[in-house]
């Protein structure tokens, strides 16, 4: 597969690690009252997605930088890449904000 | 007309025999040409066989090649460009080719129909293991493997390009030529050791001439272009993902030359053209597969590209392609003539017809039609379509990846006109500027579908499985209707050709069974390789040493100058202990080097610990979400020791952080979990807190670190650090962090952290200092009578001491377990926290690190053993935890063991028992304190 | 004056083919520099003053006064700067006020020059990176034969090569069996 990084361009996969849901990004609050069964959600329950997903990809061989990718998990066509911290910082603003 | 060069002989063997062929020649095309009938045995009735094709679709012609004492088997001869020496063995028989004592299964076939395996031989039971499987096992199979190793030397590159153009016959030679004139990068790649595909073996002129001259042409003006990549001997095997191709080159067949044998290449390209041509199908009728009958293209590809004569030869055909083939006899199914028997064991004798007549033959071309090379359109899902008029599969544009394009006969464009209309039209889409269209033959295609002359006799679908029609039959009588069912049932199309010449017909002829149309009955589907490709070339360079990257460290001429064993560690190489004149058996080695080390002082290279920079205003922060104990309020020239989780609860690695500023921290982290823990420090750096000003990057490498521990560890630095810098245990204690300079001046990063439990420091230096520097302290050590120390030296002193490593760290073990439950911080939130407080992980009997020591002091702990109760069933709902690391301690003169027994904590003094039944040992224990070797740890402060 | 003496891990290496020489350059220094959050705008411009330069872009190997310059993530890059001085890393910190962090990494990097004609043909067969077509002067980290290495292209017939320092044996092993196969073997 080839990875069409934001800021470097089309790169091969090989040079990424892959890790899984993007839901990772979504940390729960550790002090809300829910947050044991909040953790165990975000650490064990995951959608089985057959069709558009977003994943955590690490370039660990190039500028170890974690990105978003949305990636169609039938056809494999990626539509999209984000450097992860972008999406974090604008679902955290977004969540701030009280906007769903 | 013939494309051999008469003049360069080359000589060979066959099965031992000497032959001599020429340049240009297969060894396939050189065996007809010697008169050689029978090349191989089938593979289940071992049948005589001769050639049947002049490709990649060959099924019977498989042999060995050998060379430089290995084989390569399971080749097909067609495919195999003819060199100076090679020496082929035919396979698969059992006495000689001629003579195979296997024959006798093609007497008994009724009792070796498909799945025979499933219905005979099943009884009795007992006789399956001792007699059937081994009998059956011996007769089955292609080729034989030599078991040594692969003597040749492969590739592996990487090929970018706007366009690949798969195939190099009429159509793909003209859309290079169109798109390589308009400046982009192409790569034309063709498995032929020659371009030009069915040109080189048909006689249609082109723009008046012969069709060689035009390919001459075409392939000279390519070669002149720097933007083109002509790649001959070059299979294009698989389509992947985004625009990604495996080609497989085959530079030479010959064995144990110099220089790469293949290269395997992945091709980047934005669009890629499918011009692979066309494979023709046999007709199955009754011994359709006696040696002289081939496919009607295959005898033209010897008449007219290798200069062979088919003296008496016959055809069978139900299309007009066949006809132009030179033969004396015509069977044409359109006026009702069929081939329905033929007779010739070892070569074909004569062919006997509908009409009742017995005409003599010595050879048979058959065409059923052609199948266009559709396999890689499949490899990203799509799924071929049938065509009534063209009778075959053609690829289905609607699904077909939008990134290539099929044009010429793999599309069903059979005529060399349609091919160029093609190429052409193309290439204007693609952007570039079309000047001419060769003027070539475009004969009508003519078919009259049809499979499978019925009748009582075997005949042939997949020539190198040994399917024959009835077996399919047989198959769909047993309720095998599925296609895919019947695929697997009867093994058609599962042989190394992949059903290249049977796929079609079998479904042909499992449609006629059902009485369903072939698009009722659908196609199997094909995936990457489109033909066997060597794993050596796969693996390319990574075997032997060079499988994985060795990691060494700035000791490491050092250390083998002095005596070391190595061992892996991970991708490093470490010393495992120094050898000393008179030692016999490692442990005279490692119980020296721990007296050593503990009575006066040792030195270990620790270069390999994960060591990370954690730079920025938000480090300490940063730390505190990392770390279960706090790092923010770390003072500056201060180290402390650090656990890690993961997000479950469960412990991840340890290591110790120094702070050298308010902003700056030196983490270190265990050799095996460097990488994991920095790509983890990344993901909580960008994906959890992207707004903390802290950076990470890796320092394995930069610095070169030495541990130099013992009493006399202080004395020897005295003479190392240079002398602004007070290293007295008021000014620089236990636990101390300091840049300093060593050996007049180099710079330095002092640390006084001990993992023997002794006073130690580690020292570290730029790498470029490492050797230098080992030397240096080695020699300021001689005084004291310094020793080397390796890990298994390392690994006694730290289970002395109780200290946790990767025994310990196991992946399942939690702070908890460790005994490190109360480093845990109350106040913060750091990663693992709230699943670490899950009611399971929680127990009172949960697992502790606890010591163990024999009860009788002449016997011995092995690792791995599991605790019970003295006199407890060895049940798994018994089991209280298992040993994790064992060792002799020198300092007290026993084995002693750290482990997890469950609620172990509150068990010091008690005895259980520990059995391994692996090693057949079983000994009493008792629970002791982890701490073996001072306990109060007086001997790291002084 | 110490009493260390500096080793590089090629000693002084060179070998030759048809059409490439492998050699060690002569030694410089690598410091990495991170910028501190918001203070990005102020470090480009204390960069161009200092260092006569832009801060080089992804992809991008830029000369600056005192060696060069690379891109290795966000907000991160690497100077390598001419010359030995193993506290390179303290002096660039004093350039740019606390505003960035820096960290020594020319010991954790080995340096191999190519030179010739024939670059390319020896490096298809080892990174994957489409090198011929990309824009002049170049620099990129990717991996090779499962080591990292940094390829910076400054022109068709000069391409250095940085590689980690631990694994260089079994990387010039890795380089030289492509070499090999792509340009036949050594001339010396």
């Amino acid at each position: 597969m080839i990875i069409n990084h934001p800021l470097l361009g089309p790169r091969d996969a090989a040079e990424f690690t892959y890790i899984g849901d993007a839901a990772l990004l979504m940390r729960p609050n550790p002090r809300s009252d829910t947050a044991a069964e909040d953790f165990h959600n975000y650490q064990y329950l995951r959608g089985n997605v057959a069709g558009e997903m977003r994943e955590l990809w690490y370039h660990e061989q190039g500028d170890r930088s974690w990105l978003v990718v949305t990636r169609n998990t039938l056809t494999h066509e990626i539509s999209k890449v984000e450097l992860a911290r972008d999406v974090k910082r604008t679902m955290t603003a977004t969540s701030k904000s009280g906007l769903k | 007309m013939s494309l051999i060069e008469n003049n360069i002989a080359l000589n060979f063997t066959f099965d031992g025999k000497a032959y001599q062929g020429f340049e240009g020649d297969t060894l396939a095309s050189a065996l007809l040409r010697n008169g050689v009938k029978v090349v191989g045995r089938s593979f289940k009735y071992h049948r005589p066989r001769g050639i049947m094709g002049a490709g990649s679709e060959e099924p019977n012609a498989l042999v060995e090649i050998h060379g430089g004492g290995v084989c390569e088997p399971n080749r097909r001869a067609t495919t195999i460009k003819l060199f100076d020496g090679l020496v082929a063995k035919s396979q698969n028989y059992m006495g000689s080719r001629e003579f195979d004592l296997l024959a006798v299964n093609d007497f008994i076939h009724p009792f070796l129909a498909a799945g025979f395996y499933y219905k005979t031989f099943m009884w009795p039971k007992a006789f399956w293991e001792k007699i059937y499987e081994p009998v059956i096992r011996r007769a089955a199979g292609l080729g034989e493997l030599t078991r040594r190793a692969d003597p040749d030397n492969y590739g592996k590159g990487f090929l970018h390009c706007d366009v690949l153009i798969i195939g190099g016959g009429p159509s793909g030679l003209l859309t290079a030529l169109n798109l390589g004139r308009a400046g982009q990068s192409v790569i034309l790649a063709d498995d032929d050791f020659r371009m030009g595909g069915r040109l080189l073996s048909e006689l249609d002129l082109i723009n008046d001439d012969a069709p060689t001259n035009w390919v001459a042409q075409t392939l000279a003006e390519l070669e002149s272009l720097p933007n083109v990549r002509l790649m001959p001997r070059t299979t294009i095997y698989g389509v992947f993902d985004h625009g990604i191709y495996g080609g497989m080159e085959i530079k030479t067949d010959a064995i144990g030359t110099s220089g790469p044998r293949q290269i395997s290449w992945r091709i980047y390209a934005s669009h890629a053209v499918l011009a692979a041509g066309a494979t023709e199908r046999p007709i199955a009728f009754a011994n359709n597969d006696r040696p002289g009958i081939m496919l009607a293209s295959a005898m033209r590809s010897y008449q007219n590209r290798y200069g062979i004569s088919f003296d008496n030869a016959a055809l069978f055909t139900n299309n007009d392609d066949g006809l132009r083939t030179a033969t004396d006899h015509i069977f044409d199914v359109r006026s009702d003539k069929f081939v329905t028997d033929t007779a010739g064991r070892k070569g074909l004798k004569n062919i006997t017809s509908n009409l009742g007549e017995k005409i003599d033959a010595d050879y048979l071309a058959m065409s059923g039609g052609w199948n266009p090379n559709v396999h890689l359109t499949c490899h990203k899902r799509s799924r071929p379509k049938w065509d009534n008029a063209l009778a075959c599969f053609v690829p289905d544009g609607a699904t077909l990846s939008k990134d290539m394009s099929v044009i010429g006969a793999a599309a069903g464009h059979f005529s060399t006109h349609h091919a160029f209309e093609d190429a052409n039209k193309l290439s204007a889409e693609l952007g570039a500027k079309i000047d001419t269209l060769p003027r070539a033959e475009d004969s009508p295609i003519t078919i009259k579908p049809f499979w499978h002359v019925a009748g009582k006799k075997r005949a042939w679908v997949d020539f190198q499985n040994d399917v024959t029609a009835k077996d399919i039959a047989l198959a769909h009588q047993e309720g095998f209707t599925s296609v895919e069912h019947v695929k697997r049932y009867t093994t058609l199309g599962m042989a190394t050709d992949q059903g290249k010449t049977s796929n079609v017909v079998g479904l042909a002829v499992l449609a006629e069974a059902t009485g369903q149309t072939i698009e009722q009955t659908g196609t199997t589907i094909f995936r990457p390789p489109y033909t066997p490709i060597s794993i050596g070339a796969i693996a390319a360079g990574h075997r032997g040493q060079s499988f994985k990257p060795t990691r060494l460290t700035p000791s490491h001429k050092f250390a083998l100058e002095n005596g070391a064993t190595m061992v892996e560690s991970g991708l490093w190489k470490r010393s495992q202990w120094f050898v000393r004149d008179g030692e016999k058996g490692w442990r005279d080695s490692v119980d020296r080097e721990v007296e050593m080390t503990r009575n006066s002082v040792g030195i270990c290279d620790v270069t390999t610990l994960g060591k990370i920079d954690v730079q920025g205003r938000d480090a300490g922060k940063f730390l505190n979400k990392v770390y279960i104990n706090t790092l923010s309020t770390l003072k500056v020239g201060k180290c402390r020791y650090g656990l890690m989780l993961r997000e479950d609860g469960i412990a991840m690695d340890d290591g110790t952080c120094a702070r050298f500023s308010d902003t700056h921290y030196v983490m270190t982290t265990t050799t095996a979990k460097a990488g994991p823990v920095f790509r983890h420090l990344e993901f909580v750096r960008q994906c959890l807190y992207p707004d903390m000003d802290v950076h990470l990057i890796s320092t394995t490498d930069q610095w070169a670190q030495y541990s130099v521990a013992g009493p006399n560890a202080r004395k020897l630095m005295r003479k190392i650090v240079d002398a602004e810098f007070d290293i007295s245990n008021e000014a620089f204690p236990y636990m101390g962090c300091e840049q300093v300079t060593v050996c007049g001046g180099t710079r330095a990063r002092l640390f006084r952290l001990s993992f023997s439990g002794e006073l130690a420091y580690e020292v570290a230096v730029p790498a470029r200092y490492g050797d230098s520097f080992i030397r240096a302290l080695m020699a300021a050590g001689k005084e004291f009578e310094v020793t080397m120390y390796g890990l298994e030296a390392l690994g006694v002193m730290r289970i002395e001491k109780g200290h946790a490593a990767g025994n310990e760290l196991n992946g399942t073990t939690t702070a908890a377990n460790l005994g490190l439950a109360g480093l845990m911080s109350k106040k913060k939130d750091f990663i693992g926290k709230v699943l670490s407080q899950r009611e399971g992980l929680m127990r009172d009997d949960a697992l502790k690190l606890v010591g163990f020591t024999c009860k009788n002091l002449s016997e011995k702990i092995t690792n791995g053993a599991h605790f019970f109760e003295p006199n407890a069933a060895l049940t798994p709902e018994n089991d209280l935890g298992y040993m994790t690391s064992v060792a002799w301690s020198p300092s007290l003169g026993q084995y002693i063991g750290l482990g997890f027994l469950k609620a172990g904590s509150t068990r010091i003094g008690e005895t259980i028992k520990a059995v391994d039944s692996m090693r057949n040992n079983t000994v009493e224990l008792t629970v002791v304190s982890p701490h073996f070797v001072d306990p109060e740890g007086e001997r790291l402060r002084v | 004056m110490s009493d260390l003496t500096a080793q590089s891990s090629l000693a002084g290496m060179t070998k030759s083919w048809e059409g490439l020489t492998l050699s060690e350059p002569s030694v410089f220094e690598i410091v990495s520099v991170a910028i501190a959050q918001g203070r990005e705008n102020e470090v480009a411009k204390t960069f161009a003053t200092y260092y006569g330069s832009q801060l080089p872009k992804p992809n991008e190997f830029t000369t600056i006064n005192e060696g060069h310059a690379l891109w290795t993530g966000p907000e991160q890059y690497f100077l390598l700067l001419k010359g030995e001085d193993e506290t390179a890393d303290l002096s660039v910190s004093d350039v740019f006020d606390g505003a960035v962090y820096t960290t020594l990494q020319s010991d954790s990097w080995v340096a191999i020059d190519l030179n010739g004609t024939r670059i390319f043909d020896a490096l298809e067969q080892f990174i994957s990176l489409d090198l011929r077509r990309a824009k002049y002067p170049f620099a990129a980290r990717t991996s090779a034969h499962h080591m990292a290495v940094i390829v910076t292209v400054i022109n068709v017939n000069e391409v250095r090569l940085l590689t980690p320092r631990s694994s260089v044996q079994s990387f010039l092993d890795a380089l030289t069996h492509a070499t090999d196969n792509a340009l036949g073997y050594p001339v010396s």
